[in-house]
């Protein structure tokens, strides 16, 4: 492959190294499986791909990315179907132990019950906690993303993260007896 | 936002997003492979439509420079395989479009496809006596711009009076 060339490839495969885990939260937050998020992150990439053509190819910044991973996302839960795709998740949720966040890094129960609870969030406050916590977008970054209001995006994150701990509340209640 | 929720938020902080499979992380990356090679190809049919134009563009230059020299109307007419030149003869040299443009010159030949008795013409007021001839001529030109690599052929015909000089009738 010649130089120039060459360099793109490596530049995107840094990116994908570097970005690719949180945009995979992302899609997994849209999708069924981790097979289907994975797969909706590659569609995404030629996506990005061709976008990014006027650029000269160079790898895209993380709002435009999130963007086209959202666009590629909806097509997708137009495809399956909304009920379809909830009866799935809650399937999933109870009979496989498949996380969104890798478990091998924090080991203690809190943020076993932290993890859990996210992922039982809603749509539209778990996309917000995902972009802001693991995506390091602003809330106008968000907004963008998401055709919504900063004060909206600020409004469901505060709110998404009032869920968690209420969650985390009421577990460690249990755990506790 | 109140303290206990800045500290959940520097607890999910700590969560690490769960990254791609190995597989599908080689799969991606020979896919980016794909489009980088692709984009490649692309650039290359890029450049030989590129090199068609520059070609064209050389031509029409050429033409523009036959048709400005003097005046003549010259063509550039395309090779005829099926045409056979009178004679071979080098008339005279005149500036050529390699000297105008910078363009390398890979060959250049010039035919003689007629000549003309044009009379005689007493010059130097009646001291001397020229017979003039008229030449049809063709030359024939292969031209490379070296930026490109892309050569042209250029063939132009036009006429040439020469008048030779008569030292006795």
């Amino acid at each position: 492959m010649p130089l120039r060339s060459q360099n793109l490839a490596d530049a995107w495969k840094d990116w994908l190294s570097t970005e690719g885990g949180k945009l995979l939260l992302y899609a997994r937050s849209r999708t069924n499986c981790q097979q289907d998020a994975e797969d909706l992150m590659q569609e995404a990439l030629i996506r990005l791909w061709g976008y990014q053509e006027e650029r000269g190819h160079v790898p895209p910044d993380v709002p435009l990315a999130y963007s086209v991973l959202r666009l590629c996302g909806m097509d997708y839960g137009r495809k399956q179907g909304r009920r379809t795709k909830k009866q799935k998740k809650i399937i999933q949720f109870h009979d496989y132990d498949e996380h969104w966040l890798d478990r091998g890094v924090e080991e203690d129960e809190e943020a076993e019950f932290l993890r859990c609870a996210v992922e039982k969030l809603t749509d539209k406050l778990r996309e917000v906690i995902t972009m802001k916590i693991w995506g390091g977008l602003t809330f106008a970054q968000i907004a963008e993303v998401l055709k919504i209001s900063q004060n909206t995006a600020a409004s469901r994150y505060r709110y998404a993260l009032e869920q968690l701990q209420k969650s985390l509340g009421r577990l460690k209640e249990a755990r506790n007896g | 936002m109140d303290d206990s929720l800045r500290a959940l938020e520097e607890r999910l902080e700590q969560l690490v997003p769960k990254g791609l499979s190995d597989l599908r992380r080689e799969q991606m990356e020979e896919k980016i492979d794909d489009l980088a090679g692709a984009l490649e190809d692309t650039r290359s049919s890029d450049g030989w439509k590129w090199g068609m134009g520059a070609a064209a563009a050389l031509v029409a230059m050429v033409v523009a420079f036959w048709s400005s020299k003097d005046g003549s109307a010259d063509v550039v007419s395309v090779v005829d395989p099926a045409f056979t030149p009178v004679a071979f003869e080098k008339v005279g040299a005149g500036p050529t479009a390699a000297d105008l443009y910078e363009l390398m010159t890979m060959s250049y030949a010039r035919r003689v496809d007629a000549r003309t008795d044009q009379g005689w013409v007493m010059v130097d007021g009646g001291e001397s006596a020229h017979r003039y001839w008229s030449y049809e001529v063709t030359a024939e030109e292969e031209l490379m711009d070296e930026a490109s690599g892309y050569a042209v052929r250029v063939i132009s015909q036009h006429e040439e009076w020469v008048p030779v000089e008569v030292t006795s009738l």
